[in-house]
């Protein structure tokens, strides 16, 4: 599988780790319900069978955190962009370099 | 390079010339730079008007006098000065950046080789996975990627030969390069491998 | 070795002249030890069928004997043992070793010879190897299974033998790029990479032959109107012109990978005794595309009738091949040709102009097109329209049993071609997942769906004309080129005819006598597959795991559709109904050692060596890996009997002098910016923005699950520069975590990061004399002085006149100890001063042993204690946990379950008769109560004989942890057999008011 870097380019997936489900957001350690909240984030995953965004670290390259669209069912890639970007979007606050 | 190839060690195949070529560079200051969150244009204007040259975003390397850039990923350079001396260039590095990088000084770090030949390009493959065919890997153009499961940086240069030839220089961590110039001894081998003794650079 | 099989041989059957030989260069070989000469351009299969060896091998059931099937990988049959000694390879196809000087080869499963195979009685036993067996025989008394009836059917059936020693020849793995990969180099191939070629592209072509050309070589056809080989010449001339174009001979593409990646085997030296020197054996390719044409051909397969297994009877395009091709007549006598199909009568047309003897054409339709049937009636065959073959007969053929006409003719033949159509080369196709489809027009299956960027060319698309095939991939390589951008001149095709393809589905002589294979190397019979059918095993997976249909080295190749179609025939449903199996790599067998490549032994995985490696191995150190790294274990010194001598006299030196150790493999991480402390306090469990600047703390890192990551020190260097250091094993999962949170969790944080794990050399002087040693190093005006420079002091200074230095004051041994760091170039001067600045007070180096034993003395948990099921708590850390922040783990750690004081946690046990030892992994039983896994209470995770104390100690995870200290237990080894007493203590051993390390 070739996973196409947005800093380096297309590279072979052996250069990268992969973590699992992009979608999940750290939960607010102060909330009533952070005990089960938690829980959900550690543990629960869905399974989809199609499109999924996961998180990849290129950590024979870059170095950078990834958010990778892969359909489950072919691993065709449709978008790989850093996580950075996606989360300070997410929380307002200017992109990366 | 002529002068230091009269005691050259060959390594692999011994008739005809060299198809690699190896010399290590051990006079570099080395350093990495990191940006700070949503710095890097503030930081670009201020290396630029320090050295003379426009920090690169990409995975290129970009030089001006003595002193280069490498990216190396985002909002991260690897940076060498030819003449400096390792914690001189990291001071000077710092009091360019003014508080939009940080600067790290790496000259003990890694160890540099500057790789050349007419086979280096066949050699390479046996442990890099990247294209480093002379029309996708550009002067000038930079990776970031492991050779024989050992990291490394690596930029093209300008050999001084054939345009299609294949100049490179090649960074890895000090405690990986025996093992490193092992493997690439073993892939150049039957090209017959030049190891030079250092040069300044 | 066996004796002589002085039958199995014969005049030679060489053609008088033709072929792609070179018959100036002789080439010695034998075979079951019996000296035999080829030509330049054999195979070892053509080179056998030359001499006349015509048995090669015995069945792996059956032990029936085997001759030569095909005349490419798809041979089921001919498999031998190749080579001897570490170089003997079992299960070669002699029809794809390509035949060199000396080549040494045997017979696999025979016993004692080829010739009088003893096991061949298995044949009577067929019974006992019919379908399902081996579920059946599981059925019989288990006591039977092991003693009984897995020896005998291990010993009776089965293919070669490995090689008893190590592998003596190298593998290389490499990378290519291209546009387009054109896989195999037949017409619709060397047509396609000529025009990527001159469009510019870069081209593979790639082709698991020698010589390049496909059915060019084997069909002997003309093309612009001279013969063909002349014309695969001129094109392979023509590419060899192009800088970017590369041809791959020897190369089989094995398999399709995500994102246009393919694995390719180069047999670099395979075609030589040894390699040459600095070439490998073979060469893995990992081949990325941006487009890739397969073209791969089509693969003959038999017809299932009686006998169709015997020496003798052959493909009809293989006997067409070694005929044109290695100028050798698969028969002395003559042939007869059993087909459904016109490629047959084109073989048959082509063995007749040879010169070997045609004596019958047996076609099961009524009515063949005269142009074809004409030129053979002229030379004299017998046409046998609407016939088949029932039987055969003869230890080697010689004798062919036909029903004709409704009555039963026997001809005397020693050669039987024979042709069931031909099945496209699909399988590369099916690697990512697809099926493909049946076409009842060619009554073959045809690429479904394609990998992402394959296109299929020529035969492998159903294709079979030759000016179709090059017109095909000239057409394909032009679309997939276009795609990509290119311009592609166009061109002439060159000039040529397309062969008569005709052809009724047929797959099996229902007249048969006698054993019908379906699959040769299985030793699956028709019968067979009627009894899976009749137990039910009618979906093709089923059928294939319950008749071992299609396993094995060949997979099927010839054999997976014939199979399919007699299921269908009794099912009464079609193929696509019956289904296909599926293809997965590697197309063809490759070797583990190609895939290792030249990552074996010392190279399975790369080496770090620490700075100081040199002066360690000057001083003797016998070295360790440690993760990737090579560390000093212990400095032996003369007149020591053993480590354990060396080690308590190193762990001494540290308690009562001075020692020092290389501790460069703890990784370094440099954090800085305005948020670095920030980042700190949300990674570690314990508060980091109040620590002054020139000082360092321990911390300890969670996984957000709550368990334990790591730990280490961390040194505040300014008021947004930082120092951490972690653990040797973890470094890098570290330094990845704190990326996982600067750019996924909190990419808010101004926090930069850089390893400089290699950048510092960093020694460990511990002992009460280490200030005493370090202070003849330090320059002036740097105070040491407890005072200026207390416990978990840290700075910047310079050593040895003006070399930078970084130091630490911390302790890893209870000591009072320093850890000092310069830039990586100058650890072996820093080390060699520090030994000479140390010699008063008789400085020891001590090596990672000697760090264990100090470690466990002071109760310190490392890798063994932090093994990802342990929580701070359990660790005797969790009053370190800020209760005034969050932190990765926080929420999770706290869960009821992880705070349940039974938990195991750390403790300390001594062996209470004075003496004993322990072993760490014995289990913790109370006293009296009887070893089982509800008395299981915790486990010893380091132990160590301690010199400090002269008796042996150890840490442990117990239930319910230090409330337990004094209590006696048993601590079990039920791997030695071994249990000792032992009573649960403090775990810090020695100077638990750690004094020592403050004075």
């Amino acid at each position: 599988m070739r996973i196409p870097c947005p800093y380096c380019g297309p590279r072979d997936a052996h250069e990268f780790t992969c973590l699992g489900d992009a979608t999940l957001t750290r939960p607010d350690p102060a909330a009533p319900d952070a005990a089960s909240a938690f829980h959900d984030y550690v543990y629960r995953r869905d399974n989809p069978a199609g499109p999924h965004r996961e998180l990849w670290y290129h950590g024979g390259g870059c170095r950078s955190w990834l958010e990778v669209t892969r359909d489950t069912r072919t691993h065709a890639i449709t978008d790989a962009r850093f996580a950075a970007d996606r989360s300070s979007a997410a929380q307002g606050t200017e992109d990366r370099p | 390079m002529s002068d230091s190839r009269l005691n050259s060690v060959r390594h692999g195949r011994a008739d005809g010339a060299a198809g690699v070529r190896a010399t290590p560079l051990h006079h570099r200051a080395l350093a990495t730079l990191v940006a700070g969150r949503g710095q890097t244009a503030a930081l670009a204007e201020r290396i630029g008007t320090r050295f003379g040259l426009c920090l690169p975003t990409t995975p290129r390397r970009v030089s001006s006098g003595s002193v280069a850039f490498v990216g190396v990923g985002p909002g991260r350079w690897l940076a060498m000065d030819e003449t400096g001396d390792g914690l001189a260039f990291e001071t000077a590095l710092v009091e360019a950046a003014a508080g939009h990088a940080s600067a790290t000084d790496q000259s003990d770090g890694l160890v540099l080789l500057r790789l050349s030949g007419p086979d280096l390009r066949r050699a390479l493959a046996k442990g890099i996975g990247i294209d480093l065919h002379p029309a996708v890997f550009r002067l000038g153009d930079a990776a970031t990627t492991p050779f024989a499961l050992i990291g490394t940086t690596l930029w093209r240069i300008d050999g001084g030969g054939h345009a299609h030839d294949l100049t490179v220089e090649i960074a890895v961590a000090r405690s990986y390069a025996a093992d490193f110039l092992q493997a690439l001894t073993e892939a150049a081998a039957e090209f017959g491998f030049d190891l030079h003794p250092t040069a300044r650079g | 070795m066996t004796a002589p099989t002085a039958q199995n041989t014969g005049p030679s059957r060489r053609l008088a002249k033709g072929g792609l030989i070179d018959r100036s260069q002789p080439l010695e070989f034998d075979f079951d030890g019996r000296p035999l000469s080829g030509v330049a351009g054999d195979t070892l299969a053509s080179a056998l069928l030359a001499n006349g060896v015509t048995l090669v091998g015995r069945s792996f059931k059956y032990h029936r004997p085997r001759g030569i099937l095909t005349a490419g990988s798809e041979e089921p049959n001919a498999l031998v043992e190749l080579r001897s000694g570490a170089r003997r390879e079992p299960n070669t196809r002699a029809t794809m070793v390509e035949l060199y000087d000396r080549l040494s080869a045997t017979s696999q499963n025979r016993w004692p010879s080829l010739e009088h195979d003893a096991l061949s009685i298995n044949r009577l036993a067929a019974p006992l190897f019919g379908a399902g067996f081996y579920y059946k025989t599981f059925m019989w008394p288990a006591a039977l299974w092991e003693r009984l009836y897995e020896p005998l059917i291990r010993r009776a059936a089965g293919l070669g033998r490995a090689a008893d020693h190590e592998d003596p020849d190298r593998y290389e793995k490499a990378t290519a790029h291209c546009d387009l990969l054109v896989i195999g180099a037949g017409p619709a191939g060397l047509m396609a990479a000529l025009t990527a070629a001159r469009s510019g592209a870069r081209v593979i072509l790639a082709d698991e032959d020698f010589r390049l050309g496909g059915r060019l070589l084997s069909d002997a056809p003309e093309v612009d109107g001279a013969p063909a080989p002349l014309w695969v010449d001129r094109v392979l001339g023509e590419l060899a012109s192009f800088p970017d174009v590369t041809v791959m001979p020897r190369t089989t593409v094995f398999g399709v990978y995500d994102g246009g990646t393919y694995g390719a085997v180069e047999r670099v030296s395979d075609h030589r005794a040894e390699p040459l020197p600095w070439q490998p054996r073979q060469r893995l390719w990992r081949i990325v595309a941006r487009r890739s044409l397969l073209a791969a051909g089509a693969i003959e397969r038999p017809i299932v009738f009686g006998g169709n297994d015997r020496p003798g009877v052959m493909m009809a395009g293989a006997m067409r091949a070694y005929a044109n091709r290695f100028a050798v007549a698969a028969a002395r006598e003559a042939v007869a040709v059993f087909a459904n199909n016109d490629s047959a009568w084109s073989a048959a047309r082509d063995l007749s102009r040879l010169g070997v003897r045609v004596a019958a054409v047996i076609d099961v339709r009524e009515r063949v097109d005269p142009a074809l049937t004409a030129p053979l009636a002229a030379a004299g065959a017998r046409l046998m329209l609407g016939s088949r073959v029932i039987a055969t007969s003869g230890k080697r053929l010689s004798v062919v049993e036909v029903l004709t006409g409704g009555k039963r003719e026997t001809l005397k033949v020693d050669g039987l071609a024979m042709s069931g159509g031909w099945s496209p080369t699909v399988n590369l196709t099916c690697h990512l997942g697809s099926r493909p489809v049946w076409n009842d027009a060619l009554s073959a299956f045809l690429p479904g769906s394609l990998p992402p960027g394959m296109t299929v060319a020529g035969a492998a698309n159903g294709r079979f004309g030759l000016a179709a095939c090059l017109a095909d991939g000239a057409a394909s390589a032009t679309a997939a080129l276009a795609d990509l951008g290119f311009a592609v001149p166009s061109a002439a095709l060159p000039r040529a005819d397309d062969d008569p393809a005709g052809l009724i589905p047929f797959w099996h002589v229902a007249e048969s006598k006698g054993a019908a294979f379906v699959d040769h190397q299985n030793d699956v019979t028709a019968k067979d597959i009627a009894i899976a059918h009749r137990e039910g095993f009618r979906a093709v997976e089923h059928l294939k795991r319950y008749t071992t249909l299609g396993m094995a080295t060949d997979q099927g190749k010839t054999a997976n559709l014939t199979g399919l179609a007699i299921m269908s025939a009794l099912t009464g449903k079609d193929i696509p109904e019956t289904g296909t199996t599926m293809f997965r790599p590697p197309y063809s067998p490759v070797a583990i050692g190609a895939f290792g490549g030249s990552h074996r032994g010392k190279a399975f995985r790369p080496t770090r060596l620490t700075p100081t490696h040199g002066w360690a191995t000057e001083h003797g150190a016998v070295f360790v890996e440690t993760g990737p790294w090579l560390r000093a274990q212990y400095f032996p010194r003369p007149g020591e009997r053993d480590w354990l001598e060396t080690v308590n006299r190193e762990v001494t030196a540290v308690r009562t002098g001075v020692g020092l150790c290389d501790v460069s493999t703890l990784g370094k991480i440099d954090i800085q910016g305005p948020d670095a402390a920030t980042l700190l306090e949300r990674v570690y469990i314990n508060g980091w923005s109040g620590l002054e600047v020139g000082k360092a703390r321990y911390g300890v890192m969670l996984r957000e699950d709550g368990m334990v990551m790591d730990d280490g020190t961390t040194a505040r260097l300014g008021p947004t520069h930082f120092v951490m250091t972690t653990t040797t094993a973890n470094a890098v999962k570290v330094f990845q975590h704190l990326e996982h949170a600067l750019q996924v969790l909190w990419p808010e944080l101004d926090a930069r990061i850089a390893s400089v794990s290699d950048q510092w050399a960093q020694i460990a002087v511990a002992g009460p004399k280490a200030r005493e040693t370090l202070a003849r190093i330090v320059d002036a005006p740097f105070d040491l002085g407890n005072a200026a420079f207390p416990y978990m002091a840290a700075a910047e200074l310079t050593v040895l006149g003006g070399l930078r230095a970084r130091l630490f004051r911390l302790s890893f041994s209870g000591e009072l100890a320093y850890e000092i760091a310069v830039p990586a170039r100058q650890g072996d001067r820093l080390v060699r001063a520090l030994m000479d600045a140390g010699a008063p007070f008789g400085i020891t180096p001590y090596g990672t042993e000697a760090l264990g034993v100090l470690r466990i003395e002071k109760g310190h948990a490392a890798g063994n204690e932090l093994n990802g099921q342990t929580t701070a708590h359990d660790l005797g850390l969790g009053r370190m946990m800020s209760g005034k922040k969050d932190f990765i783990g926080r929420v999770m750690s706290n869960r009821p379950g992880l705070r349940d004081p039974d938990r195991p946690a750390l403790v300390g046990l001594r062996p209470l008769p004075p003496g004993a030892r322990l072993r760490a992994g014995s289990h913790l039983i109370p006293v009296g109560q009887p070893t089982d896994a509800a008395n299981d209470q915790g486990y010893l995770t380091s132990v160590a004989h301690s010199p400090t104390l002269g008796h042996a100690i150890g840490l442990a995870l117990l239930a319910g942890g230090p409330r337990r200290i004094g209590e006696r237990l048993r601590a079990v080894d039920p791997l030695r057999n071994e249990e000792v007493e032992v009573e649960v203590c403090n775990p810090v051993f020695v100077d638990p008011q750690g004094e020592k390390l403050r004075v």
